[in-house]
């Protein structure tokens, strides 16, 4: 697969912007040129050359505060990713294993998540658990994990079920082999593509609660936060709400193609695709460079 | 033959599916056996049972009654863990009807054929390879396809990817549902020849099919299955020749090389007719 996945180009694209935003959130606040906590500047200053991105309604540095804000922003939706990954992924394979008062406990707790709305379950968790930023990572995380439940539970189940595993297992392969050379190769791809979805709405989901003022306080720096206040002034800074726009929205877009990069060359269906491929350059190479018409002598 | 041990013996054995309400009985009381290096064919149509008895034969389904013995020993009574260890040994062996569904798809041919020998860990990989390759060239496969998936070759040389694995772990029966089924008349052909030339004093098959006609020519005995009942077994001659029970009749009539019997219509819905009125 990783064969595969090294000669598309939207595998360098979209992992090339993750990586980038990723050393942003470890090593924007030691970049930042200003404080991004320090007024008394111009306020509402057009972008000039000491302020790149200009300055916000009390005078701070837009461009420190969009660095500076960074890690909370983007280390907080890998950090949902994550939440989510664990409390999902994991009992979603153990479903399929553990018997069936097991599946069917994870099955009706999944069933009760799902119900529930993102926001107000965001806003619930931190009136019982206090306003602070880990609070809100674990709500958002526990809400996105039956996404990965299902995900892990519907690919392991396939496979268990398939004919390769009975044949596997009537020439007396143990279960750890089964799961090891059967059934994790093929659920890794679609939990990776679960992975990076939940990263894409995690990154969304922290920047409407922080545009909430829930999860991070002001005057500490959120891209969610700086787009709500933004919009306060669009009057007299229109373009102003574009920086964080632009970050978050590029962000969640590399998520996502790279969620479709891992998708398409998983499986049966990503070998096809590659080789459509190959042919179609095949042919594009073919029509260039025509064949020569042998003259007649 | 008749004097040896046999190496399979089936006696009594009931099975049902379903619970409640719904169950519903799908083998009735089968009884039969199988000797060393014979070659049996279990025929019968679609929906009569003939792969419940086999998997049940492989510990797949529970049996509800009966005694399944190989070589002496009762394999409806192993636990997980015997299970496990008798399955490692490789003495039964089955092949699939449809390889592309039973080899993984992700798997190179020669990954899948090693893969009961690597499982079990006892073997080390050189002594895997050669082994592949020495099996590889028994099916008649050219060396080339080790390394390819079973997405990318013909349907006969998956099915004979699936054989040689079935035969890596030297069985001393092997269990063929439907081989030749899912093939073209060609490849069924050369599959059928190979199944005959494994045929050997070492090697007994127990060879299921719906049709007659492809397992007569290689089969010593066959067991007719009809709903769930075993209702002739004799020598594929006999039952050719001079079939007893009216099922065997419309089997043997049906099957338009083998037609020495009437193959009329109303001959056919007259022992459908009879058998409907069992």
């Amino acid at each position: 697969m990783l064969s595969r996945l090294v000669r598309l180009p939207s595998t360098w694209i979209s992992f090339g912007i993750i990586l980038f935003i990723v050393l942003l959130g470890f090593f924007g606040p030691l970049l930042a040129p200003h404080d991004p906590l320090a007024g008394g500047g111009t306020l509402l200053a057009p972008p000039t050359f000491a302020h790149p991105f200009g300055t916000d309604y009390l005078g701070r540095d837009v461009f420190s505060r969009i660095l500076a804000g960074a890690p909370v922003s983007v280390l907080s939706a890998l950090e949902v990713a994550g939440i989510a990954l664990v409390a999902g992924a994991i009992p979603g394979l153990l479903s399929v294993y553990l018997g069936r008062a097991f599946e069917w406990l994870t099955l009706r707790l999944v069933d009760t998540l799902i119900a529930l709305p993102f926001l107000v379950f965001a806003v619930a968790m931190t009136a019982l658990l206090g306003n602070g930023i880990s609070q809100a990572m674990l709500s958002v995380g526990i809400l996105l994990a039956p996404m990965f439940y299902r995900v892990a539970r519907a690919s392991a189940m396939s496979v268990i079920a398939s004919q390769y595993v009975e044949s596997a297992v009537l020439s007396g392969s143990s279960t750890a082999w089964v799961l090891r050379r059967h059934v994790w190769p093929k659920v890794v791809a679609p939990i990776g593509i679960a992975l990076a979805n939940a990263a894409g709405a995690g990154l969304v989901i922290v920047a409407s609660l922080t545009f909430l003022g829930i999860g991070v306080q002001p005057p500490a720096p959120t891209w969610g936060g700086m787009l709500a206040s933004d919009l306060g002034y669009l009057d007299y800074q229109p373009y102003a709400p574009l920086f964080p726009i632009v970050l978050i929205v590029l962000t969640v877009w590399a998520l996502n193609l790279a969620a479709d990069v891992l998708r398409d060359v998983s499986g049966e269906s990503g070998r096809i695709l590659l080789k459509r491929r190959a042919l179609r350059r095949a042919k594009k190479r073919a029509v260039r460079r025509p064949v020569p018409i042998p003259r007649e002598s | 033959m008749s004097a040896q041990e046999p190496l399979l013996e089936v006696s009594g054995l009931d099975v049902f599916y379903g619970r409640g309400s719904a169950r519903k009985q799908a083998i009735f009381d089968a009884t039969f056996s199988i000797a060393p290096g014979e070659v049996v064919g279990l025929i019968g149509e679609t929906g009569s049972g003939k792969s419940t008895l086999a998997r049940t034969i492989l510990g797949l389904i529970k049996p509800d009654n009966g005694v399944i013995r190989f070589e002496g020993a009762d394999l409806a009574t192993l636990g997980h863990r015997q299970r496990q260890l008798f399955r490692r040994s490789g003495a039964v062996q089955y092949v699939f009807q449809d390889p592309l569904r039973s080899l993984d798809p992700d798997f190179t041919l020669e990954e899948s054929i090693a893969e009961p020998l690597l499982s079990s860990g006892a073997h080390s990989r050189a002594e895997v390879a050669t082994k592949v390759r020495e099996y590889f060239r028994q099916v008649r496969l050219d060396e080339g396809l080790l390394s390819r998936l079973p997405g990318q070759v013909s349907g006969g040389q998956r099915q004979r990817a699936a054989i040689a694995r079935a035969l890596i772990s030297e069985p001393r029966l092997l269990i063929l549902d439907e081989p030749v089924s899912a093939l073209d008349s060609a490849n069924r052909v050369q599959i059928l020849e190979l199944l005959q030339n494994l045929a050997s004093p070492s090697v007994s098959l127990l060879f299921i099919s719906h049709d007659l006609g492809s397992v007569a020519g290689i089969t010593d005995r066959v067991v007719v299955l009809y709903r769930g009942r075993i209702v002739e077994i004799d020598t594929t001659d006999a039952i050719v020749n001079d079939p007893i029970h009216p099922y065997t009749q419309l089997l043997v009539g049906s099957a338009p090389i083998l037609g020495s019997g009437p193959s009329d219509r109303a001959w056919r819905d007259d022992i459908r007719s009879r058998l409907g009125a069992d």
